[in-house]
């Protein structure tokens, strides 16, 4: 069992790193590969994410920890509850993310696939803010379950646990090196691929969290198994429109 | 959400400003918090008490700033009219039969 520990002050350092790691990459990768959408397009399109993925992973963090809020209304401070930092989920902001970018292109007519630039930066902004849960230890509600592997770790309760953050920035390292590799794919899979690969996979990971289920899955997971249904329904339609377009030619 | 229809007002910079604000103000509030840990000196002219008035300054700031110019937009956007659509520069000539041409 290696000892780790709980040390809940560094989570928003390793999550404003996030933020600046991410932010970084997306510039990088500007710079390097081109943008298809013209600046100003593209500046209304981080901001939409941003706000879609602040809003998205507040509610998402707010319905995960319901009987908390639900004392904290009985008590009178519900709304010191919603205002504190704390209490956002990954999959709430990039589900929020994803809706805000589409109403804000449907509404502005941009026509572009636009999602593609935010791959690898996601991959690195999710990836450094899970070394601030994996450090945050029992006082984040993303640990893993007991078990008795060689690699399971001590966040100070004295049970070994499974070290799923760990386990989840090897999987996004996974996939950053898959869909980084120059093989060619329609405009705008890439982040399809991402996303539908990163809900699936925390909707397997997630059974390896001491979560409060409801019908067997947790919050999280019925939001990636709603975004997984969302993605295909969208999805299935477009790509049988392609096989179509290129039976006719 | 464009911005020529809001007069040109760049409110989809100031929105990921804002953001940005917020984000580095949170992790100046964890640092606030580490510091002690690693014997800085709170009484000090310039220390982990500062860092954590300016990190909780931040948040507030950052926080009204990123809802009020997140309104004004959607406001702005709406009164412009989403109509409007993203107009990209106006083409005087059609260049189809160009471009069919020379293939």
């Amino acid at each position: 069992m290696i000892p780790i520990g709980s040390h809940p002050a560094w989570h928003p350092v390793f999550e404003a790193l996030a933020y600046v790691s991410g932010f970084a990459v997306f510039r990088l990768q500007r710079a390097r590969q081109g943008d298809p959408v013209p600046e100003p397009q593209r500046w209304t399109v981080i901001a939409a994410a941003a706000v879609g993925a602040l809003i998205g992973s507040r509610i998402l963090g707010i319905a995960e920890q319901f009987p908390t809020v639900l004392a904290a209304w009985r008590s009178g401070h519900l709304l010191a509850l919603l205002v504190s930092p704390g209490g956002k989920t990954i999959v709430g902001g990039l589900l929020g993310g994803w809706l805000g970018v589409e109403i804000v292109k449907r509404a502005a007519g941009i026509r572009t696939r636009t999602g593609d630039l935010f791959v690898l930066p996601l991959c690195a902004g999710i990836a450094v803010g899970r070394i601030g849960c994996f450090t945050a230890g029992l006082a984040d509600d993303t640990y893993g379950t007991p078990t008795h592997l060689p690699w399971a770790v001590n966040l100070g309760d004295g049970i070994g646990r499974h070290p799923v953050q760990i386990y989840e920035i090897l999987f996004l390292a996974l996939l950053a090196f898959a869909l980084t590799r120059k093989f060619t794919l329609p405009e705008g899979a890439r982040f399809r691929i991402f996303l539908a690969s990163y809900l699936g996979w925390r909707l397997a990971i997630d059974f390896l969290k001491p979560q409060p289920l409801v019908y067997g899955l947790n919050v999280i997971q019925w939001s990636c198994l709603a975004g997984i249904l969302t993605l295909a329904l969208l999805e299935v339609p477009a790509m049988k429109g392609r096989t179509y377009a290129r039976a006719a030619v | 959400m464009r911005e020529p229809p809001s007069d040109g007002f760049p409110f989809s910079k100031v929105v990921v400003f804002f953001a940005c604000m917020f984000g580095i103000s949170l992790g100046l509030c964890g640092l606030s918090a580490i510091l002690p840990q690693w014997g800085s000196n709170p009484r000090e002219e310039f220390s982990v008490g500062a860092i954590g008035v300016i990190s909780g300054i931040g948040i507030v700031i950052s926080a009204f700033g990123l809802t009020l110019t997140t309104i004004a937009w959607v406001i702005s956007s709406i009164v412009g009219g989403f109509g409007r659509k993203y107009s990209g520069p106006q083409r005087l000539f059609d260049n189809s039969d160009d471009k069919n041409n020379s293939s």
